[in-house]
């Protein structure tokens, strides 16, 4: 058995593992009820599924070039993907679509900016919020140097 | 070989069929963020298998447009349309765990695990497991 059939059989093993992580997404976005479940389920066909597929692609390619943009692929989702649900959740979080009793740490509750959060006590935390793109971003500053000692 | 791949295929094929299921009723914007990023994902998949299927590299640069794409979108949805759209609309909130009807199918399993959610506000349901994990 030569490497190259090797390469084969282990490309799709790789891709295989890739789909049935893209089919638990598909189920847990149906059936979880809350969204940063449905981030919980959503985000593992992101980062691992498609790093399973891509390693499979260019196991059956075996082509620099290729390998290369499939390394620049799997990089750029890597970077933007964490970006991307993190700002999504902390969205939910604003908007109250979060189970509040059921959160074990909520580090954004204890913080100076307790009251911000809560959709029903205060629309003016939101109304700051869409001012511009300085206003959520100087909060955003503020939240991360409290984590450390909340 | 061509077995396996057909399999993948027919995999990826009904992920997108459920995260679209989730794309059209989905309660709250956010929801169909989520789930449009999954159908991203599920479509550059999709890509990658095609491309090694056929062993042609051509499709690869719409690997990279799709993340970014996927990436640009998701974010510009948290950040302009979710907080917009439902800044201190309680009721619409009350009015999607109404509609949240559409879990009952789904959920009475992992409702009936959590047998200790009954203390808050009812629908909102399930453990803290699930929550900490998809916090971190």
């Amino acid at each position: 058995m030569n490497w190259t059939a090797t390469a084969d059989v282990v490309a799709l093993v790789c891709m295989l593992a890739g789909a049935v992580l893209c089919l638990l997404a598909g189920i847990g976005l149906v059936r979880l009820p809350d969204v940063l479940t449905r981030m919980h389920a959503a985000t593992k066909p992101q980062v691992l599924g498609l790093l399973l597929v891509l390693v499979g692609a260019g196991l059956r390619l075996r082509n620099v070039a290729d390998l290369t943009t499939l390394v620049l692929v799997g990089l750029f989702q890597l970077l933007t993907v964490p970006v991307a649900a993190h700002m999504v959740g902390r969205a939910a979080y604003r908007t109250g679509r979060t189970d509040r009793e059921h959160l074990v740490v909520d580090e954004l509750a204890t913080g100076p900016y307790r009251s911000s959060g809560r959709p029903g006590g205060s629309g003016g935390a939101f109304g700051a919020s869409d001012g511009g793109v300085g206003g959520p971003a100087r909060r955003d500053a503020r939240d991360g140097s409290d984590r450390p000692d909340g | 070989m061509d077995t396996v791949l057909s399999v993948v295929i027919a995999v990826l094929l009904a992920s997108g069929v459920l995260v679209t299921v989730r794309l059209v009723r989905g309660p709250s914007t956010l929801d169909r963020a989520v789930a449009l990023d999954a159908l991203v994902a599920v479509v550059m998949a999709g890509i990658g298998v095609l491309t090694a299927a056929r062993g042609i590299p051509y499709y690869l640069p719409a690997l990279l447009v799709l993340s970014f794409l996927g990436f640009t979108g998701s974010v510009s949805i948290a950040r302009f349309l979710a907080l917009r759209d439902e800044a201190g609309s309680e009721d619409a909130d009350v009015g999607d765990d109404g509609g949240g009807a559409d879990d009952g199918e789904g959920g009475d399993g992992g409702r009936t695990a959590a047998p200790g959610s009954g203390r808050g506000r009812g629908p909102r349901l399930h453990g803290r497991g699930r929550e900490k994990g998809s916090g971190g």
